[in-house]
């Protein structure tokens, strides 16, 4: 059987054991580099035939060629990323961390967890009390619902792309002082296997393929911050003293103007901040004067920030950043 | 042996390929092998790459494949508007460096051109240049392969 080289510009003739030299080569090997995240799911049959077609003494005829099969194998991958893009705040000894844990390889995979708290850059160290998952995937840890795993903590077997949300459930020691940060790193690896991106574990992948580290190692880590928060709201009241004669004596008919300022300190921000006065024997509310930061609030409640009737003024705050200040003042009138 | 007698001798290929219980003749005068290699680039200690084609036991996306078919003539008789088509596997696109000269279809092996002719229609019914990741069916044409003559014919792809 002859072997020739074929000349022309689509064809060319290679023996099997064939060295490609090319250097124009290079720039489509990196873009393209082996072990891509995603692609063709682990456990795809790619399969190969040519047909011909020709003439024989003008007569048409057609060939086949057998088919070649070759099975693309599972790329172990993946990816984690802290939820928080800023620290958790916390002032109750304990706070959840939330983390999104998505797998970039292209097949089925679960990954263990493990959380540890960083011992560098950090004000203290938080325990770890544990590790959820997500178990309704509202992005929300839900104590009772969302349970600890138990050791080895391990995510659900996630298909090829699919992301799961992880809670680190944290405690902060006793003493902790007001605004003091601590970091939790929470590392996934994936349970066939880690290594060097190459690494190959051979019928360990998707359908007893090979299982090949991705770029990522098999491994991701993603880092949180919790900074307690054991705020300080400052209530300052003041009164000023007019009697209907133009002076300040305290005296039947003279009205009191009552100020509170509410202070939070650098410690915040608080949440849910409602301020609440009571009138005191012997005066009597002016209704409508309730005001927050000099503008007026009315008395029915439900409208507005304020409610006032003759027993007591009510205001609320909502959420208050740190060292911020607000004024609330209302009127009284001593009684006769 | 010009372009207009290959291209009916193609349709009638296909005609056949379509109901093989019609297939015509036993003649064996043409032998097809098919193969793939995985091309596996290795990097020295200076930064050069060598690249080398291997039996493709682990495959990955992104990882480049050589498809290949080696005809053979054993005959004493010349074999005449020889046209080999390959489809492309879904799961694989043409490589970046496949020669842009290749003749290539994009719509199943309808029409056919250079890929750097060929429009598709993108998203709105708006026409744009196909790219490699279009093409479906590579072929090539000889206008004789002659006694005893044999040769590969192959193409570059990328798992995808």
């Amino acid at each position: 059987m002859g072997f020739h080289h074929i000349g022309g510009m689509n064809r060319w003739a290679i023996p099997d054991c064939f060295v490609i030299g090319f250097s124009f080569a290079l720039a489509v090997v990196s873009a393209s580099a082996p072990a891509r995240a995603q692609g063709v799911p682990a456990g795809t049959v790619i399969e190969s035939r040519a047909d011909a077609a020709y003439e024989v003494d003008g007569i048409a005829q057609t060939a086949f060629s057998n088919t070649d099969a070759v099975r693309i194998a599972e790329v172990i991958d993946v990816a984690m990323t802290p939820v928080e893009s800023s620290p958790v705040s916390t002032g109750n000894g304990s706070a959840v961390l939330t983390f999104e844990l998505t797998n970039t390889g292209n097949g089925a995979e679960a990954f263990t967890l493990t959380a540890r708290a960083l011992t560098t850059g950090i004000d203290f160290e938080p325990t770890i009390v544990g590790i959820a998952l997500d178990s309704n995937g509202n992005g929300t840890y839900e104590e009772g619902i969302d349970t600890l795993l138990p050791a080895p903590e391990t995510s659900s077997e996630l298909a090829q792309g699919a992301s799961q949300t992880i809670f680190v459930l944290a405690g902060i020691p006793n003493g902790t002082a007001s605004g003091s940060r601590g970091e939790i790193e929470l590392r996934a690896e994936a349970t066939t296997g880690t290594g060097s991106p190459g690494d190959n574990y051979n019928g360990a992948g998707e359908g007893g393929t090979d299982a090949v580290i991705g770029s990522s190692g098999g491994l991701a880590t993603a880092t949180g911050a919790v900074q307690v928060s054991t705020a300080v709201v400052r209530l300052i009241k003041s009164s000023t003293l007019s009697d209907p004669f133009g002076g300040n004596d305290p005296i039947p008919g003279a009205t009191i103007r009552y100020a509170i300022r509410v202070e939070v300190s650098d410690a915040g921000p608080v949440t849910n901040l409602i301020v609440t006065d009571p009138i005191p024997e012997g005066v009597q509310y002016t209704p409508g004067s309730l005001m927050l930061d000099g503008v007026p609030l009315t008395d029915p409640p439900g409208d507005d920030a304020g409610q006032a009737n003759a027993s007591e003024i009510v205001v609320s705050l909502g959420n208050v950043a740190a060292n911020t200040s607000q004024d609330i003042s209302f009127d009284v009138v001593i009684e006769s | 042996m010009n372009l207009k007698f290959i291209i009916p001798a193609l349709v009638a290929g296909f005609v056949v390929f379509a109901a093989p219980a019609t297939a015509v003749s036993g003649n064996d005068a043409l032998e097809l092998a098919g193969d793939v290699k995985l091309v596996k680039a290795e990097t020295d200690g200076e930064g050069n790459v060598t690249q080398t084609l291997v039996d493709p036991a682990t495959v990955v996306p992104g990882d480049q494949l050589i498809f290949s078919t080696r005809f053979n003539n054993p005959t004493d008789q010349t074999i005449a508007n020889f046209v080999l088509t390959n489809p492309l596997p879904s799961a694989v696109m043409l490589s970046p460096m496949a020669d842009p000269a290749l003749d290539v279809s994009i719509d199943g092996g309808q029409t056919w051109g250079r890929l750097s002719e060929l429009m598709i229609e993108a998203e709105g019914a708006v026409m744009r240049p196909a790219t490699h990741r279009d093409v479906t069916h590579i072929r090539w044409k000889l206008d004789a392969v002659a006694p005893q003559e044999s040769g590969t014919l192959e193409y570059p792809a990328i798992v995808r």
